[in-house]
């Protein structure tokens, strides 16, 4: 990832969660918020290094917590496990279709809330409300992530592609054919 | 399967994780303050874009409404100044009583306007961010309502603005006092808190701990009690939905429905002791 493209990524990360908190109409029609910062930190995973995805977590995690009740720090780690598992699983992932993103997303979405809620119930904090209903939030939490995550992909590649010089093949020694060289002698 | 820069990137994640959550609770809430303090300038632009929003609604309000508008705010005024005055007389009498019977005088609410910013984006938790914090004298546990009723306490403080946990919050327990139905006497008290319902309806809470001699009735009053020292006594809080009594007969319960929607709050007052 180029360096500049990962700070716009974080600069998404933080307008994300500042429109999470100002923005309630997905609570006032559906009963539940949801929040991209799953979403584009398992993006960071499978296009960047594991201490790009790794500050993204403690980046994301630190902002969501400070705007909320949960204990600080407790979000940083169900991040950092998505990202931990997606960075394991690259090489095997089809990453550029569409399908597979739509999955990362759903999966991200859904696996941010449920690990947080389970660090909620080790660590003392203010205890949360859980209920039936919590299913319901956490559809809700995982559906628009995997829907926006083909879109993210493909404009965030987009901006990669637009703000890196293109690679093209190195050319190595091995590359250069030797019947083409010219042995110079006597004869 | 793992590199080693997986390793290390793990470790050090685990290290900070480790580190702030098991900071000291005043620590904590210092730098979580410090880290929230730095979407001021998003919640300042957000402020102003809403004020700019308002200024252009009522730039493009026909004149003709806001003056049927300004009829009815000022019917309205003349009828609370008179029930205004009413209540003076009442006050004062009562302050004359409370002195021949050497009872503590009540002192008026002093109630500071603020404004909700934003919500808690956990959907565990109910919460409200408001546009006032210290520099408006703000404490932590001051006890916040809208004119319909109370909507909760302050539970975190940064300098220019506050968060405020919301009833049918576990972290947000009232104890209250339920009225007849003619609304004049005590007839049972309970705590108010959370139900099984108020994740689906946030409006919905449960009071329990009643003393569930006496069935009450649909629609009656719920107002604090001023037990505990955090909310003044007498905030209307909500009214009876159903009641039940539990299966040793010993206790009651009731599910009450909150006056002030917690999702629509677009201003709040806080009240100072």
């Amino acid at each position: 990832m180029n360096r500049f493209s990962y700070i716009v990524v974080l600069c998404i990360i933080f307008i994300g969660i500042f429109l999470a908190t100002v923005i309630n109409t997905p609570r006032e029609w559906l009963g539940a918020q949801f929040e991209i910062t799953p979403l584009i930190v398992a993006y960071v995973a499978l296009r960047g290094s594991a201490g790009e995805a790794a500050f993204a977590a403690a980046f994301g995690g630190l902002f969501l917590d400070s705007l909320s009740m949960n204990p600080l720090g407790i979000s940083i780690l169900p991040l950092f496990l998505i990202a931990v598992v997606l960075q394991s699983s690259k090489e095997i992932m089809v990453v550029n279709s569409t399908y597979t993103q739509f999955i990362v997303g759903l999966c991200a979405g859904a696996a941010s809330p449920v690990l947080t809620m389970f660090m909620m119930l080790l660590v003392d904090g203010p205890e949360p409300m859980l209920g039936w209903v919590t299913l319901w939030h956490l559809t809700w939490l995982s559906l628009p992530c995997g829907l926006l995550s083909p879109i993210l992909f493909k404009t965030m590649d987009r901006l990669d592609g637009m703000l890196t010089y293109p690679s093209y093949p190195q050319i190595s020694e091995s590359m250069v054919s030797g019947n083409r060289q010219i042995k110079r002698g006597k004869h | 399967m793992f590199k080693r820069p997986q390793y290390i990137a793990f470790a050090l994640v685990l290290v900070l994780v480790l580190v702030l959550l098991n900071l000291p609770k005043g620590a904590a809430t210092q730098l979580k303050l410090a880290i929230g303090g730095l979407f001021l300038p998003l919640f300042g632009a957000n402020s102003s874009v809403q004020t700019a929003t308002d200024r252009a609604d009522k730039a493009l309000t026909p004149r003709d409404v806001l003056v049927q508008e300004l009829r009815t705010l000022e019917k309205e005024n003349q009828k609370l100044r008179i029930r205004n005055s009413q209540a003076d007389a009442i006050q004062r009498e009562n302050d004359r009583l409370r002195r021949l019977v050497r009872w503590k005088e009540q002192q008026p609410w002093q109630m500071l306007l603020a404004r909700v910013v934003g919500r808690d984006h956990a959907n565990w938790y109910r919460m409200i961010h408001i546009d006032v914090g210290g520099r408006n004298q703000i404490k932590e546990a001051m006890p916040v309502m809208s004119i319909r009723g109370l909507v909760g306490r302050v539970i975190q403080v940064g300098y220019t603005r506050s968060q405020v946990v919301l009833l049918g919050d576990p972290n947000c327990r009232v104890h209250v006092e339920v009225l007849d139905p003619e609304g004049r006497e005590v007839v049972d008290s309970g705590i108010l808190g959370p139900s099984s319902e108020t994740l689906a309806n946030p409006h919905i809470v449960s009071l329990t701990y009643l003393s569930g001699t006496g069935r009450l009735e649909r629609g009656q009053a719920v107002i604090t009690s001023g037990l505990g020292g955090v909310y003044p006594k007498g905030i209307p809080v909500g009214k009876i939905v159903q009641s039940w009594a539990e299966s040793d007969g010993l206790r009651g319960e009731a599910q009450v429905e909150l006056h002030a929607n917690a999702a629509t709050l677009e201003e709040v007052w806080v009240i100072k002791p």
